[in-house]
């Protein structure tokens, strides 16, 4: 008698847990079809993108367009290196984002300095501060490269892989610590990233 | 030259003009001259422009070489207006130089910026600045990171932590020759089969 109820209770939950996924693969699919740039440049690749934007090599035509506020946007392009100054205003533009969203970062500097290594006032490894989704590498990075970065994220998104923001969301002690560490008693307001730590967050 | 001889023998008799081969005009000056040169060029000579302010740091002979750069659109004329000023800093911890320069911020509105570098980037004082605060740096402790005894290695691996190589460890010289190889001989069996 037992057995029979038990069984019945998994059976409804497969069926549930199939529906839901397969709401979560249309999501997905509609997600990386459409997918908004915050017009953002912080270095010198920001020169690349207007031309991956615009008629030469038209992204539009892939469902990539730009969007003029952060809180419009889906993808931020870190676009370079970055000094601890435009590092501060970055991860307020990041935080103030809407979910979705998706950090690409556009060249060697944001990996690990690049040419910039033995600078004083750049940050190295961007990946302690900001959860990103993509690396693209080279210096500089060709369009054809940067739009090959994006069918990359698509392909991510689609899979339902790209979970930067649910990384910073569930590491948000270690990001903060990390950039309390550069920042000093000069952090960014909390008002951009405290609902991370309540539980009303919807994310 | 003969801009020299007509136009500035004699406003300057006792200054020293050179003229290079590109035609910019030199001169050097005391810093407490510097104004009332400056400040003749502008509005005697019609020296409009302040294209920018130059600072080079020469740490063998002690001093910073700070070179005023005018142009003047009537006469199509550079000019490079020099001084010399000594490179030691205040006891105080401020990390500033004890000789200072005056603003010419009165004379050309757009020194703000440029004046605001030099204080910033090469620690040189500055008097009668209006709005003297860091530009391009945030809580910057060091001594000014474009002196030349500030030594930016020692302080990047003080300070920042580096991404570790790769674990393989491969050595990219090597590896890129393989691939080479590899693609010529690919390409080699690709034309021998075309044949």
């Amino acid at each position: 008698m037992n057995d029979d109820i038990k069984e019945l209770e998994i059976d409804e939950l497969k069926k549930i847990k199939g529906q839901q996924q397969v709401v979560e693969w249309a999501v997905n699919w509609f997600r990386q079809q459409s997918l908004w740039v915050l017009s953002y440049g912080t270095g010198c690749g920001a020169i690349e993108v207007p031309p991956t934007m615009t008629a030469r090599y038209d992204a539009e035509r892939l469902g990539i367009r730009g969007a003029a506020t952060p809180r419009q946007a889906d993808v931020l392009i870190i676009s370079g290196y970055l000094s601890y100054k435009t590092l501060k205003r970055v991860i307020r533009t990041y935080e103030q984002m809407q979910s979705p969203k998706y950090i690409i970062g556009l060249g060697s500097c944001t990996m690990n300095g690049g040419m910039y290594w033995d600078s004083y006032n750049t940050a190295k490894q961007l990946d302690q501060y900001l959860p990103f989704d993509i690396f693209v590498a080279g210096c500089m990075p060709r369009p054809e490269a940067l739009i090959d970065g994006f069918m990359e994220l698509k392909k991510q998104i689609s899979k339902g892989e790209s979970d930067g923001a649910k990384r910073y969301e569930e590491n948000i002690d270690w990001y903060k610590a990390n950039q309390k560490k550069v920042f000093g008693d000069k952090m960014t307001p909390t008002y951009t990233c405290d609902w991370y730590y309540g539980d009303g967050g919807i994310l | 030259m003969s801009f020299i001889d007509n136009r500035l023998k004699p406003l300057f008799p006792n200054s020293e003009f050179t003229i290079d081969e590109q035609g910019i005009i030199k001169v050097e000056v005391t810093v407490d001259n510097l104004i009332t040169v400056l400040t003749r060029l502008h509005s005697e000579l019609t020296f409009e422009s302040l294209q920018t302010i130059a600072c080079a740091d020469w740490l063998e002979d002690d001093i910073l070489h700070i070179n005023y750069i005018l142009y003047s659109y009537t006469h199509n004329q550079t000019i490079f207006v020099a001084i010399k000023l000594p490179r030691e800093l205040k006891d105080d911890g401020s990390k500033r130089t004890v000789a200072t320069i005056p603003s010419v911020e009165t004379i050309w509105p757009q020194a703000n910026p440029f004046e605001r570098e030099l204080w910033e980037m090469f620690g040189v004082s500055v008097t009668g600045h209006s709005n003297l605060k860091e530009f391009f740096l945030e809580d910057w402790q060091d001594i000014p990171p474009l002196r030349r005894d500030f030594d930016t290695l020692k302080f990047v691996n003080d300070n920042f932590e580096f991404r570790p190589g790769r674990e393989d460890a491969l050595k990219v010289s090597v590896e890129r020759k393989k691939v080479r190889e590899r693609k010529a001989a690919e390409k080699a069996a690709k034309e021998g089969s075309d044949e």
